[in-house]
């Protein structure tokens, strides 16, 4: 007998097992996810198998008490809101970063002064992603140049568009998660020394040589002045307070080299920074929510904050917060967050605080690529934390589209993000930092427009 | 439980972007069984049978790719009639002509869709020409039945088939959904007289048809899915971001995923076809057992390298004579070289004569050791082939790049022989030169893979610059330190990998073997294993998905 019988009852009972197996599944709402996804029938009878969870809100309470706060009625769902940088000023006509804008409008009237702005965060703004579209924005409309700080090496510097970034010698890295004491480790969470090392940058940022920009070490404390070589000339230099900001260099030059034979010198980086005008420092650690920064020193903050008097401080988290798909809670992260912000808000009284949300991230549910089922949960906690410590906020997670963005930005041709379904590449980090800024100019704008 | 949507119901027979069908498709099981079911209870009536089949095909196209089907109607209907003009011409030069209107027709519809934009974007960058792209969708296996349309009417010009009288009997060689989308390559003298044979399958085909479907089936559902979704998606995307550790196995994790996609719809196809009483020759033999790269050329994607070699290595002078084509495209290529060396490396314009120079002696060599001027013709004719055989994978200068490194290759591996052919004849029979040489030959392919996988058939992404990224993180940032983080977090992933590699291993002949000891199993077992393959499928679909991590700070 030929077997070609044998294929069709093959065929045949093995669909109508299917088939009965995939009628019983919706029947009896079985929930066995592996059987879920390969019902055949489940396009025909929606909604019959969605393996969503269902309850992904989290009870926040907001501790208004101890919420140092102006005399303005507050209102929290502000945080919902896109393209807006909130203060939860009930008011929304009012200009939020009342102290930073003063100052900004400052230096567009006067060309005179800086405004400097910190940027923390993750991989996702890693290689000054985000940062370089803000950076050059804010100068275009505000004035100044120079890309601000460099680390002297991450993982990625090779990769970072805004400078031509090369070191040599040897160079020992110690960073937040290895060393052993954490007190001095820098807002980058980086430390490097060396015996004879150097650093050759290039700012690509920098076009315009006949404006003067400041090439400046970044160091800790040394007990004896040392000896550094900047553009091959040898420069004394003292270290002697635990945070120092020493301008080596003011000149027309895009390129700075710096040579250090000194081990005992803490090395955090160099900076590239205008005379007047706006500096944004790009602070990235890998896999971070924020926590990493808890361990620096008070006093250390505070050198800091008078060496490099910070007006704004943006923390951009919560990508690594969210990294397991089916998380809803995250009461945990705030009270390892919560602590941090207040330490900053201490450590840099004259900086106003800025938390953004989260930027979307997705996973791969059973039904596809999703945006991570906790996002609202987290962006509400994140939301929560800033209006606690008095910060701002900003919701980037909306700004940038809400649900499904990230699988949009992913799958867009060209790309605006990786396939990880986490990272916005170049194009999209652009728009982001594209966002940010108008964001910063909604608020200006309220500003300029009361003045008249 | 919910209630019947009896408006998505009619909606499932309609094409729908963004579910086309394919295999896995929960649609194709319901297509495959009434199929099935006409086509067996039909299969003494010849006709109808076949009908049946076109129909069935050309409807599986429509649902995979919507209008796209009239384009695969109307190349059968050009195609049909030119091969029987051809084949009644008897006029040697008029039959020439129409060799060439079919040529022309068939490779125009090929240049038009899939390197239109290509060449746009090449004219833009050479001449400022400031084109705008066009819009245009790459039909789906527009690759594959072209190259089935040029191969007939090829032998019917060269007497070497007669043309198949009916049209539906070409339409179905055309369309056979098996293998519509992705191969293998067919031949009209292999398939068309299998058209019209009687229904009749052995216990062995029914045995062998299923094995192959669902190995198939795991090799592309499961293996190669996992890997790609939860490691090699990460890494290819982003390379800079990772240790050379994570891209090294990235790159082995795609080699696996390449062969087990490709190859494992092969297998699916021709066990379809062999279950429907057709066979097509197999199409992969586990390439990566392969001893050098010519033998590799011998066992991966074989429909599509006989093709290449006797409709285009052949007809351009083959190891016999050089043609017009073979200068052209040396030229082309050592110019190539030339430019590569000057524009992406930086070197000075010596440096990069001398490059090429070095790369035009490995072809030359082969003449001078035997003084023969033969085999400068051959060389260049292999190195022409692999060089448009690797533009018809994609329209993307990655693929030339990769063509172009396997032309190398080749030569190399033909001077090796000579060189080495007589003195290493001791050893090269022994287990380790063997095991050194396949390793070596692996990890050639693999170089290799790396441009092939980083094209991504969009020109705006500077592509190279993303393979050469990665091959600087595997060379200069290798870091072993973070081994143990990375087989922490990818577990899962470098398990998958190594049962790729196993199952990759296992000698070519052992299902045949296995399934030739056992008489006739019974069809509950064959039931039962396939019911516990789509929970397994079930169970992968739904498992959490492994991510990445950073491992070095």
């Amino acid at each position: 007998m030929s077997s070609a019988k044998r294929v069709f009852l093959f065929v045949v009972i093995s669909t109508v097992l299917l088939l009965l197996l995939s009628l019983a599944d919706i029947y009896f709402s079985w929930n066995y996810t592996p059987l879920q996804r390969v019902n055949m029938l489940a396009d025909v009878f929606p909604d019959g198998n969605k393996t969503l969870a269902t309850d992904s809100s989290e009870a926040i309470t907001l501790d208004t008490a101890t919420t140092p706060r102006k005399n303005f009625t507050t209102n929290f769902d502000l945080y919902t809101q896109a393209n807006t940088i909130t203060d939860f000023n009930a008011d929304t006509a009012a200009v939020s970063m009342e102290q930073m804008v003063k100052k900004l409008h400052r230096l567009k009237r006067d060309k005179k002064g800086k405004i400097r702005i910190a940027f923390f965060g993750d991989s996702m703004i890693e290689a000054d992603l985000l940062t370089q579209t803000l950076r050059k924005l804010l100068q275009q409309y505000f004035g100044g140049q120079g890309v601000g700080y460099i680390p002297i090496s991450t993982q990625t510097y090779k990769l970072r568009q805004s400078v031509v970034h090369d070191i040599g010698g040897n160079w020992t890295t110690t960073n937040m998660k290895s060393a052993t004491n954490k007190k001095y480790m820098y807002l980058s969470g980086y430390t490097y020394t060396t015996p004879n090392g150097w650093i050759q940058v290039a700012d690509k940022t920098i076009t315009d040589t006949t404006i003067t920009t400041e090439k400046i070490l970044l160091c800790g404390y040394a007990d004896k002045p040392v000896t550094v070589s900047v553009n091959g000339k040898p420069q004394v230099i003292q270290a002697n307070q635990l945070f120092n900001r020493i301008v080596l260099t003011t000149d027309n030059s895009n390129k700075v080299t710096v040579g250090i034979s000194n081990a005992s010198l803490p090395v955090y980086g160099i900076a590239f920074e205008p005379t007047a005008g706006v500096v944004v420092d790009n602070f990235s650690f890998r896999g971070t929510s924020g926590e990493l920064l808890k361990p620096l020193d008070s006093t250390f903050l505070n050198t800091i904050a008078k060496e490099n008097p910070y007006d704004l401080m943006v923390f951009q988290y919560g990508i690594n917060v969210m990294f397991r798909p089916n998380d809803t809670k995250f009461t945990w992260y705030k009270s390892i967050f919560e602590p941090v912000v207040k330490k900053f808000a201490n450590s840099f009284p004259k900086s106003n605080i800025l938390i953004a949300g989260t930027a979307d991230r997705a996973f791969r549910y059973a039904d596809g690529y999703k945006t991570a089922i906790g996002i609202d949960s987290l962006i509400k906690l994140q939301a929560a934390i800033a209006f606690e410590t008095g910060s701002m906020f900003y919701n980037l997670y909306a700004t940038m589209g809400g649900a499904q963005t990230i699988v949009k930005w992913a799958n867009a041709k060209p790309p605006l993000a990786n396939k990880d379904y986490v990272h916005p590449n170049h194009a999209g980090a652009a728009i982001l930092g594209e966002h940010f800024f108008n964001a910063l100019q909604k608020e200006y704008d309220k500003y300029e427009q009361s003045l008249h | 439980m919910t209630n019947f949507d009896i408006t998505t119901f009619f909606k499932q027979f309609l094409y729908d972007a963004e579910n086309p069908l394919l295999f896995n498709s929960g649609f194709f099981v319901f297509f495959f069984t009434v199929f099935i079911a006409l086509y067996y209870c039909f299969r003494n009536k010849i006709n109808t049978r076949r009908y049946i089949f076109c129909f069935f095909s050309l409807y599986f196209f429509y649902k995979a790719s919507n209008e796209f089907v009239l384009l695969v109607v109307v190349s059968a209907v050009v195609d049909f009639v030119l091969s029987n003009a051809i084949y009644r011409q008897q006029n040697k030069a008029k039959k020439k002509g129409l060799l060439i209107l079919s040529i022309v027709f068939n490779l125009g519809m090929l240049f038009y869709f899939k390197y239109t934009n290509f060449f746009i974007s090449l004219s833009n960058d050479l001449f400022s020409t400031g084109f705008n792209p066009l819009n245009i969708i790459l039909p789906i296996g527009i690759s594959f039945y072209t190259f089935e349309n040029l191969s007939y009417t090829v032998d019917v010009y060269r007497g070497e088939f007669k043309p198949a009288k009916k049209f539906s009997d070409y339409l179905l060689f055309l369309s056979f959904f098996p293998k519509l989308m992705m191969g293998p390559i067919v031949r009209a003298h292999d398939f068309v007289p299998q058209i019209n044979k009687p229904y009749q399958i052995s216990e062995t085909d029914f045995a062998k048809g299923f094995y192959l479907i669902v190995s198939g089936l795991i090799k592309k559902l499961i293996i190669s899915d996992y890997i790609t979704l939860n490691f090699v998606n990460y890494i290819f995307d982003d390379p800079g971001r990772y240790t050379g550790i994570e891209n090294l196995f990235a790159v082995y994790g795609y080699a696996i995923v390449i062969y087990c996609d490709f190859s494992g719809y092969s297998d699916i196809a021709i066990g379809i076809a062999r279950w429907l009483g057709f066979h097509i020759p197999t199409n992969f033999l586990s390439p990566y057992q392969s001893k050098n790269i010519t033998e590799f050329w011998r066992r991966w994607h074989i429909s599509l390298s006989s093709w290449l070699r006797d409709y285009l290595y052949i007809p351009i002078g083959g190891n016999r004579r050089a043609t017009v084509t073979t200068w052209i495209f040396a030229i082309a290529f050592f110019g190539g070289i030339y430019f590569m060396c000057t524009h992406l490396f930086h070197l000075s314009w010596w440096m990069s004569v001398l490059c090429s120079a070095v790369v035009l002696l490995i072809f030359l060599l082969p003449s001078i050791i035997n003084k023969e001027k033969k085999g400068v013709s051959a060389n260049m004719n292999l190195l022409t082939t692999m060089l448009l055989g690797g533009f018809w994978h994609g329209a993307n200068w990655n693929f030339i790049v990769w063509g172009g490194l396997h032309g190398i290759a080749l030569a190399i591996h033909k001077v090796w022989m000579m060189v080495t052919g007589k003195s290493l004849s001791i050893i090269n029979k022994r287990w380790w030169y063997k095991a050194i040489m396949i390793l070596v030959t692996f990890h050639f392919v693999c170089f290799c893979w790396v441009f092939f996988k980083t094209a991504d058939f969009d020109e705006t992404n500077n592509d190279f610059a993303k393979a050469l990224t990665m091959l600087n993180q595997i060379w200069n940032h290798f870091d072993v330190s973070v081994w143990g983080g990375f087989i922490q977090n990818y577990w899962p992933v470098v398990t998958m990998m190594g049962i790729g590699f196993i199952l990759h291993a296992l000698p070519d002949a052992l299902a045949d073997n296995v399934i030739n000891r056992f008489t006739k199993v019974p069809l509950v077992l064959y039931i039962f294993t396939f019911l516990c393959f789509v929970l397994l499928y079930g169970y992968f679909k739904s498992s959490e998905p492994v991510m990445p991590i950073y491992l070095q700070f």
